[in-house]
């Protein structure tokens, strides 16, 4: 029995050798077939990516950046760097500016030429991309609800573009300049308890400890406005806060004509008959008939309607100016 | 000493001729058509990048400008997106509702959720998560898809056949088939922009500076500082993809 088992060890052999030599054939007639069809350079950083990757960088950037915008639009840009949309990009309202600037760069573009200007103005709905009121969104983000807002603004046609009043480019700080806000000694912010700016006013919460109101300290003043026309108004309305990121307090003050105008221009979209409204030109050529005034340096004096309007705000005497 | 002068002229000519041949190249070069295409930088160079992301979704206002910006800059079909902005309200009994229209292309028009009935709410911008052992690349039968040096997952679109495997794969839902050119895209981490020493489109769009695009292993990058100082998250870890996508405030209800 041992013997014959020997005897067939040869023949026991030849299977297992006839499979090693085929998967030899096969592996050596794989790697002639893939050596003849694989592309020259392919694999993990080859040749043959390297043409796919130049490929995909062959595209060309299409949104340009504010520093290239900047080279001709200076002005603007660095008007809009100072204000709180510092950050938004000109092309998150302009649309990217490969177009317009390749345009320029070859010389005055044609009058018919679409790249020779960038859209430029923005519909209500797309300054409502980030300002409409939300409930998810965060409550430190300024935000509205537009049909409150024009209700409150007396507006009538609910699709006046935001534009007419806020400028884009300088949306908070507009009417009034940096060099006539004063700093103020006491001014708290939310923020400085609250970790996050909270949704409700302190006027709300009633057991809110005692913050300083305006007429802790300016209590002839608030009392003098009370008596006034405008006494449904806050303070801040007029009397802004600092900006978010300021140490200091400052406050920015608008009696300037262009914000009492803001409310009492006369436009096609107001309810007129809520709000007196004039037309700004007609009504200051008047005055400066009737007061014997230089109608040209009435229309340059950015305190015009002051003039005759103080009984309307509040005394000035009672300012401490 | 005639044959130095010579010898000397015919130096100076060689020179002047190598000196104007080199300012007019210059010149070429320094007032080229400004998109001229960059060099691709060398397979080493490359490979000592590592390009990650960071959303930091307690800053998003869901203002959908990054998804606006993507699709201008990298001509997406109309109805696809590569990148988008989610919406997830959380009610007061514990329900969650997502939502993002159009990918937030046109911001959110509308509160699904009441005031009254909302616990919490806040958006989550998505996108390609870029991973290091992705399921798209391991899935295409043509090796189509593929990881650049730098770490950025990418599409050859001649060898593509669009079979849709990788759409599928994706956890993440990043990828879409592009029927006009029959083949599979995605995002592309802006790598025509990150070749010109730009951020992507959507970070450069986004105005709350929500997003940031950087290479991981420079330890001064804005990215690597970010995330080694506050605590971040990563998307749907438990898939074993080892996303790049990383998400600061993330909330365990985002899927």
């Amino acid at each position: 029995m041992w013997a014959s088992s020997a005897g067939n060890n040869r023949n026991d052999h030849a299977h297992v050798t006839r499979v090693v030599i085929l998967l030899a054939i096969a592996t050596v007639l794989g790697l002639v077939i893939q050596a003849v069809l694989r592309p020259d350079g392919y694999g993990d950083g080859g040749e043959y990516q390297r043409a796919v990757l130049e490929d995909i960088i062959s595209r060309e950037p299409l949104h340009q950046g504010r520093e290239t915008c900047g080279e001709c639009h200076a002005g603007i840009l660095q008007t809009h760097q100072k204000d709180i949309h510092f950050d938004v990009q000109c092309e998150d309202c302009h649309g990217p500016g490969a177009e317009h600037v390749r345009a320029h760069r070859e010389g005055p573009p044609a009058e018919d030429d679409p790249a020779r200007l960038m859209p430029k103005e923005y519909t209500l709905e797309g300054c409502l991309f980030c300002h409409r009121r939300l409930n998810s969104r965060p409550a430190d983000f300024p935000q509205i609800d537009p049909v409150a807002h024009y209700e409150f603004l007396k507006v009538t046609d609910p699709k006046t573009r935001c534009i007419e009043c806020h400028d884009p480019h300088e949306p908070v700080f507009l009417l009034t300049r940096v060099a006539e806000a004063r700093t103020h000694p006491v001014i708290y912010e939310c923020v400085t308890c609250h970790e996050k700016r909270p949704q409700k006013s302190h006027h709300e919460a009633p057991d809110h400890p005692v913050i300083f109101a305006c007429a802790d300290c300016h209590q002839e003043i608030v009392g003098d406005f009370a008596g006034r026309r405008h006494n449904f108004m806050d303070c801040t309305a007029c009397h802004f806060f600092h900006r978010e990121n300021e140490v200091a307090g400052r406050i920015f003050k608008n009696g300037n004509r262009r914000f009492c105008l803001l409310c009492h221009e006369r436009k096609s979209f107001k309810d007129t008959e809520q709000v007196p409204a004039i037309d700004s030109k007609i009504h200051l050529d008047e005055f400066a008939e009737l007061l014997d005034l230089d109608p040209v340096e009435l229309e340059a004096d950015p305190r015009a309607c002051l003039k005759c309007h103080l009984k309307e705000v509040h005394a000035r005497k009672l300012l401490g100016r | 000493m005639g044959d130095n002068t010579d010898l000397n002229r015919r130096r100076f000519i060689q020179l002047a001729l190598a000196g104007a041949t080199g300012a007019f190249v210059g010149t070429l070069t320094a007032f080229g058509a400004p998109g001229e295409k960059p060099e691709l930088r060398s397979m080493q160079d490359l490979s000592k990048l590592e390009w990650g992301f960071l959303v930091d979704t307690t800053r998003c206002i869901g203002c959908g400008s990054c998804v606006r910006a993507c699709s201008a800059e990298n001509d997406v079909p109309d109805s696809f997106y590569r990148t988008w902005v989610e919406r997830y309200e959380i009610d007061k009994d514990h329900e969650v509702h997502v939502d993002s229209p159009q990918g937030a292309i046109e911001s959110f028009k509308t509160d699904q959720c009441e005031k009254q009935r909302l616990a919490k709410g806040f958006f989550v911008p998505k996108l390609c998560n870029h991973c290091r052992a992705s399921a798209c690349t391991q899935v295409c039968p043509v090796g189509a898809s593929f990881h650049s040096p730098d770490g950025v997952v990418l599409i050859d679109r001649s060898r593509c056949v669009g079979c849709g495997y990788c759409v599928q794969a994706c956890p993440y839902g990043c990828r879409y088939i592009d029927h006009d050119i029959g083949t599979a895209d995605k995002c592309t981490l802006c790598y025509h922009r990150l070749h010109r020493d730009l951020t992507t489109a959507c970070a450069t769009a986004c105005p709350r500076q929500a997003r940031i695009c950087g290479d991981l292993r420079a330890p001064d990058s804005p990215l690597r500082r970010v995330l080694d100082q506050r605590r971040y998250g990563l998307l749907k870890p438990e898939m074993g993809t080892d996303p790049k996508c990383y998400y600061l405030g993330l909330d365990l209800e985002v899927k």
